[in-house]
């Protein structure tokens, strides 16, 4: 076990500085002058340079990479230009909001696909009609779900709130213990901030979530249809045990293992369609700065994002590999 | 069917129907038909079946006969999409007829414990074993809790596993094949059912775990008064517990009867043609096997007449219409319109030719020290898990054109050993000479030009073709590889020259492999390993995988083709009937190592190892009497880990002579080396107490050479 | 089965091949899901040429007319006309979306066959490397390689190709893996046949069927992250239609009524990525008859 543990770390580490890689090159890469940009037309040439020197453009490749590196594991992502703020600090109050909103599309996911997914491999025609579903709902492009989503129940139904932030512009944050509106509120004991908070996540959690609850219906299905031609589901229902607990207790156990692994990788991907969302939502998370950032040339916070959607992805890797061989005992105790 | 009084049954089925009288299974007109994309498929086409209180029944037939989908049916643990009709069928007082799939849960493991054959696919795998069966106790008795967990190590105890305190928290991937067989009994006991049914249980397991499971099995029908419906291939199993045997063939029943009756005196053609085609430890050696010709038939066809007509030798147009099972002796039923009568193996020995004396030739193979051993990857923590020496030093010789046939269980080292002189793996020590030409540390590339001297044969005949290609396309690989025949005609007609001579006609060379019959593909892997011309095959399992009546063609090819070509086998196997029947000498290997070898009568006869002698007193005969007052030798436990070598003596663990002998020291201590008697005998074993084995040989315990005679 | 098995051909006999294909589409909806692509990939391929009008013309007398008989999706901000837009959009979605999986899956076949196949420290080394490449989505990707250099429709895909290529590779080196030690692969080794002929010969031709089944959900997904960079601003550059730029400009007009230019592309991407998506499930459904239930 502890070795399995040392050697996911190791790998995680590896990836990381590829993925590193990866992103600095690209970006540096870049045509353009990013501390023209910055001065504005008016500067000299000189203070140009200057500025070049401060951030270290004019040193050579490596030499750059070295002091890129060394700041980020510092926690220095350096400075957006948009606000000459630190990136690290908008980082910091923007990451709450967007893993609130991940949160609980994983959250609806989870509860609405895995109901799905044994539903559909026990009863066929739900079967054949969860497929097109899930085509659908997998095959929607995200940003425009959200704006048909706005159309339909803000502009036209008045249902939900406008799409502008996390709150209502009346209702006041609950104190920061998470960053996470709701969990605050119920912390502080603020029934009607909690709901209100819930009311905003409604729309771009749905939107987030709609293709990971598709997706993740769609493995546990066909976990669950693999297992069930393994003899053991057999070996079950030959004990007289009834067919819920051969479903439940046997084969959903078993099912799982594979979709562990399969989960991560999609949670993964949560963050690139939280930029999408968050831009269509006005979302003050990070995927919304980060879409803002583009368009306007700003590479530090565009950097950082990269880099923390590697991170993510290996994090969440090294958790599912961990869980399962915790989970499977096979892998868990040798012969 | 009434229990004889005073004896006591312990499962409460059992005593209702002794109360009755009635049979715990009576079935009439049973059909199964599955659909599949082709059309209908019909599994099973009407059959009867009937087991009273305390009878073991054996239903026997190969693949395609029906026998394993009837039992599945009956208890409703069928795929959805089967269809089962059935005119009757009662199981302890319950209507089957009446009851669908889903309310026979109610039976199951109540009325009817089941076991299958792969227990290790069989069993939860993230379930720990002792909770799997206490799930069975609370489903069946309904208790929970600490008394149902003390109720589950009890029924781990009644199935003979050591410790089952302890063994109760263990997974099933920690268990050996035969203690997780052992696990499935347990629960299938749990319930204390009227009747056990047991598909192919010993199928999966090496030779001397069967023994101990069909011991189990024995003992256990027995003490519970149980019946048990016990689905085999194999009519040495059938000989050694059935009380009555019913032969399936094409989804009917052709024969059924007492078992003695039956395996002694057959009357319908498919049996006789069975029983005749086996290899068997009892007879004499040499001479062909009397095989049948052709395949089990496809489940999709409509059988108009009889089912085995195509393939039998006496059918007449009068099979084209369908007999019915026809009782000449009372209880002994055949359904045939020519049954044969008489003594099956009278014939046979007026028509044993010679035992086939083989020109020796010159010697091909000999390995010496041999040695395949798998370090584990490498770790960034020290103290990982001890180095598998699959093969730990091994020598043997085989001459041209013979015959050395290299049998244990597994993990004996004998597959590896085979790859290894076939130079699929690259030994970690010792030398391989053929034709006395060191191969054993050659590169790649020097020894491409060498391989057309050697080639192997593999055990699963689907799984050695590539499904893509055609048959012709996979005979052209070898020829073009070594550039044979330069002309793409002249290789078309080695094909079809090759395809003759393992037995297929010309139009097999257009076919894909999933066209053929499972005999038909291994014909096609000989033909393929014939075709660079090889001085040595390495035949590894090579028959194990097909159906019995096929075996024996199989088997009379390889001896013909021999014959002819003068290529020398090393036969690797687990079956000790098959292999005593085409080995000119035989080499025992147990966990890396050889423990005996010698000119087949010999070890057959008066073997030099205790491990060989358990061995052949494990191996069942498909003969009633002789096979049920033999004395067994029985081994405790399964072959050991080649992971865990015991020290010294590798099967000291194990070893009944060395328990007769007082547990002497040495065993522990020294690893025997391999030396025969005299010197220049060619009858080596590993043993310290080779001399003093015959004596301890429990009398009937071997059937080889025993009796010369025959039946 | 066996005609999908024989199905992914050499080259030359694709006409065999169709015919072959069509036969085994005969049931599980497939003929549905053909004759629907079909009819796409014609519409997107012939429809800007059938229907005439340009999608680029502006005619500021006609802007942000409803659809009618002259426009049937009708008109943006600058008066072009939305159907010839959407059917230029359709066929360059297309084209991005095929040609990103088609160098994605190439490249990733050879590595992953490679790797698969001969294992050890290059398999470790390479799979590594790939990981690297596969902890960034393709959008992420896209964003970097779009301000690495320079926004574009070729800068989206060819991020997009490359974030697929470990994908790819992943699959097809588990495909390897599980051959590699099947029998008829020994066979040939204990001929002689050399790695790369086994490779070849065997290995890859096995594993085409899988591939095949990955490409196809691979072309949805290519599909939605160009769009998705396109909605960004940082995959097709305006005034070239492409479905997620044509939605982001059509944003600002949902509120007031004008659906018509955000709602169309977003259809004509559920289109195609529904239509591949489709097809991948009914080409694995065909390659795994397993799928099938048994409760």
């Amino acid at each position: 076990m502890a070795s399995l543990v040392i050697r996911r770390i190791g790998w995680t580490i590896a990836v990381l500085f590829v993925a590193s890689v990866i992103a600095f090159v690209l970006l540096r890469v870049a045509p353009g002058n990013p501390a023209r940009e910055i001065l504005g037309p008016t500067a000299t040439p000189a203070a140009v340079q200057n500025l070049r020197d401060e951030m270290g453009l004019n040193k050579s490749v490596p030499d750059q990479y070295w002091i890129y590196v060394t700041h980020m594991v510092r926690g220095d992502f350096g400075t957006s230009w948009q606000d000459r703020e630190p990136v690290s600090r908008e980082l910091g109050q923007r990451i709450p909001a967007t893993i609130e909103l991940a949160l609980y599309a994983i959250l609806l996911a989870v509860i609405l696909a895995i109901p799905m997914g044994v539903f559909a491999a026990t009863h066929r025609r739900f079967d054949r009609v969860s497929r097109w579903g899930a085509v659908i709902g997998l095959g929607t492009p995200s940003f425009w779900l959200g704006l048909l989503l706005i159309l339909v129940f803000f502009t036209k139904l008045h249902i939900a709130p406008a799409p502008f932030g996390r709150l209502s512009p009346s209702v006041v944050p609950p104190p920061k213990v998470t960053g996470l509106y709701t969990l605050d509120a119920l912390i502080a004991g603020e029934p009607s901030v909690f709901f209100n908070a819930l009311w905003h996540l409604l729309l771009p959690a749905i939107t987030l979530g709609l293709p990971l609850t598709a997706y993740l219906s769609r493995i546990v299905r066909r976990s669950m249809a693999d297992v069930s031609r393994l003899d053991f589901v057999r070996t079950a229902r030959a004990k007289g045990a009834p067919e819920w607990r051969v479903l439940f207790r046997h084969a959903l156990p078993n099912a799982m293992l594979p979709v562990i692994t399969l989960s991560a990788l999609a949670f993964g991907d949560l963050l690139a369609g939280a930029v999408l969302v968050e831009a269509v939502f006005s979302w003050p998370g990070v995927g919304g700065w980060v879409a803002q950032s583009i368009l306007s040339q700003d590479y530090a916070p565009v950097q950082a994002a990269v880099i923390l959607a590697a991170l993510v992805y290996s994090v969440l890797n090294m958790a599912a590999d961990v869980l399962y061989g915790v989970v499977d005992p096979r892998v868990r105790i040798a012969r | 069917m009434v229990l004889e009084p005073g004896v006591e049954p312990l499962a409460d089925g059992a005593a209702q129907s002794a109360a009755t009288g009635r049979p715990v299974l009576h079935v009439r007109g049973l059909e199964v038909e599955f659909s599949s994309r082709e059309g209908p498929l019909q599994a099973v086409r009407g059959i009867d079946l009937d087991i009273g209180v305390g009878e073991v029944v054996a239903l026997v037939g190969e693949s395609g006969s029906g026998k394993t989908v009837s039992a599945l049916a009956l208890l409703g643990l069928l795929p959805y999409g089967a269809k089962v009709r059935m005119e009757a069928g009662v199981l302890a007082g319950y209507d089957l007829s009446r009851l669908d799939r889903k309310s026979l849960q109610e039976i199951r493991g109540s009325q009817v414990g089941i076991i299958f054959q792969d227990p290790l696919s069989s069993l939860n795998p993230v379930q720990k074993v002792g909770q799997q069966i206490r799930e069975a106790v609370t489903l069946q008795r309904g208790l929970r809790g600490a008394r149902a967990r003390q109720a589950a190590i009890d029924l781990l105890g009644q199935v003979g596993i050591p410790d089952p305190a302890r063994r109760y928290d263990d997974y099933p991937h920690q268990f050996s094949g035969g203690m997780r067989q052992r696990a499935m009994i347990a629960i299938a006991l749990a319930g204390s059912p009227p009747l056990l049914v047991a598909d192919e249980p010993t199928t999966a397991l090496d030779v001397t775990v069967q023994a101990q499971i069909i011991e189990l099995i024995r003992r256990l029908q027995t003490e519970r008064g149980m019946g048990v419906l016990m689905i085999t291939h194999d009519l040495g199993v059938v000989a050694g517990i059935a009380d009555r045997v019913l032969v399936m063939y094409g989804g009917r029943i052709v024969e059924t009867g007492p078992a003695e009756q039956v395996l002694s005196r057959p009357r319908h053609r498919y049996t006789l043609g069975l029983l005749r085609s086996l290899p068997r430890l009892d007879a004499r050696r040499g001479g062909r096997l009397r095989a049948i010709e052709g395949g089990p038939p496809d489940l999709d066809a409509v059988i108009p007449g009889c089912a085995f007509a195509p393939r039998c030798e006496w059918s007449t147009e009068r099979c084209a219409e369908r007999p019915a099972l026809s009782e000449e002796t009372p209880g002994h039923a055949f359904a045939c319109w020519h049954p044969f009568e008489g003594e099956p193996f009278a014939a046979a020995t007026s028509e044993v030719q010679a035992a086939r004396t083989c020109e020796q030739g010159d010697e091909l193979l000999v390995t010496s020290g041999v040695e395949v051993v798998y370090e584990a990857a490498r770790r960034l923590l020290p103290g990982g898990p001890p180095p598998l020496r699959a093969v730990n030093g091994v020598e043997i010789e085989i001459a041209g054109g013979s015959t050395l046939g290299l049998v244990g269980e597994s993990g004996s080292g004998k597959t590896t050993l085979g790859r290894a002189i076939v130079r699929l793996l690259e030994p970690s020590a010792g030398s391989i000479r053929i034709d006395a030409r060191e191969i054993a540390k050659l590169s790649e590339g020097e020894l491409r030009p060498l391989r057309t001297d050697f080639q192997i044969v593999f055990q699963d005949p689907q799984a050695s073709l590539n499904p893509r290609f055609r048959v012709g396309q996979i005979l052209n690989e070898p020829l073009e590889l070594h550039n044979l025949f330069p002309e793409s005609s002249a290789r078309r007609a080695r094909v079809n020259e090759l395809l003759e001579l393992v037995g297929l006609s010309e139009r097999f060379s257009s076919r894909r492999p999933h066209e053929l019959s499972g005999g038909q593909r291994q014909r096609v892997g000989i033909a393929r390993a014939l075709a660079v011309g090889p001085k040595l095959i390495v035949l590894d399992e090579a028959v194990s995988a097909l159906d019995v009546s096929v075996r024996a063609q199989i088997l009379n090819l390889l001896e013909h083709l021999q014959a002819e070509l003068g290529v020398a086998y090393l036969f690797i196997a687990h079956d000790l009937a098959v292999v005593r029947h085409i080995a000119n000498e035989v080499a025992v290997m147990y966990v890396g190592r050889i423990v005996e070898r010698g000119p087949s009568e010999e070890i057959y006869a008066s073997p030099r190892h205790p491990y060989t002698a358990a061995l052949l007193s494990a191996v069942p005969i498909p003969e009633v009497n002789r096979e049920r007052r033999r004395e067994r030798i029985l081994l405790p436990g399964e072959p050991a880990d080649p992971r865990r070598q015991p020290s010294g003596c590798a099967f000291h663990t194990r070893c009944w002579l060395r328990e007769r002998l007082g547990n002497p020291e040495r065993c522990v201590t020294d690893v025997p080396a391999l030396a025969a008697r005299e010197a220049g005998s060619t009858h080596p074993a590993a043993c310290h107490f080779s001399d003093e084995l015959e004596s301890h040989i429990p009398p009937g315990a071997l059937m080889g050479g025993a009796r010369r005679s025959a039946a | 089965m066996s005609a999908l098995v024989q199905g992914v051909s050499r080259p030359g006999v694709v006409g065999p091949w169709l015919r072959g294909r069509w036969r085994a589409a005969g049931y599980a909806g497939m003929r549905v899901i053909l004759v629907a692509i079909t009819l796409y990939i014609l519409m997107a391929l012939l429809g800007p040429l059938i229907w005439g009008k340009s999608p680029l013309a502006v005619h500021l007398s006609d802007v942000l007319k409803s659809p009618s008989g002259s426009h049937p999706f009708g008109t943006d901000e600058y008066g072009r006309d939305v159907l010839a837009r959407f059917l230029s959009g359709a066929r360059l979605s297309l084209a991005l979306g095929v040609g990103a999986v088609a160098g994605g899956a190439l490249i990733g076949l050879v590595v992953g066959a490679f790797i698969g196949y001969v294992g050890r420290s290059i398999d470790t080394v390479v799979s590594r490397a790939l990981d690297g490449i596969l902890a960034f989505p393709a959008l992420i990707l896209g964003m970097a390689f779009g301000l690495g250099i320079g926004a574009g429709g070729l800068s989206a895909t060819l991020a997009v190709g490359i974030a697929g290529v470990p994908w790819y590779a992943r699959v097809v080196r588990s495909e390897v893996l599980s051959l590699r030690s099947r029998e008829f692969i020994d066979a040939e080794r204990a001929l002689g046949a050399k790695r790369g002929r086994i490779l070849r010969r065997h290995v890859i031709p096995s594993v085409l069927g899988g591939l095949t089944v990955q490409a196809s959900l691979g072309v949805a997904y290519a599909v939605l992250a160009i769009a998705g960079l396109g909605f960004l601003g940082l995959g097709v550059r305006p005034p070239t239609p492409e479905f997620g730029a044509m939605i982001t400009e059509g944003r600002d007009y949902l509120t007031s009524g004008q659906w018509w230019i955000s709602i169309f592309p977003g259809i004509g991407l559920l289109m195609l990525v529904g239509l591949s998506m489709a097809l991948g499930e009914a080409l694995r459904d065909q390659m795994d008859p397993y799928g099938k239930l048994s409760y």
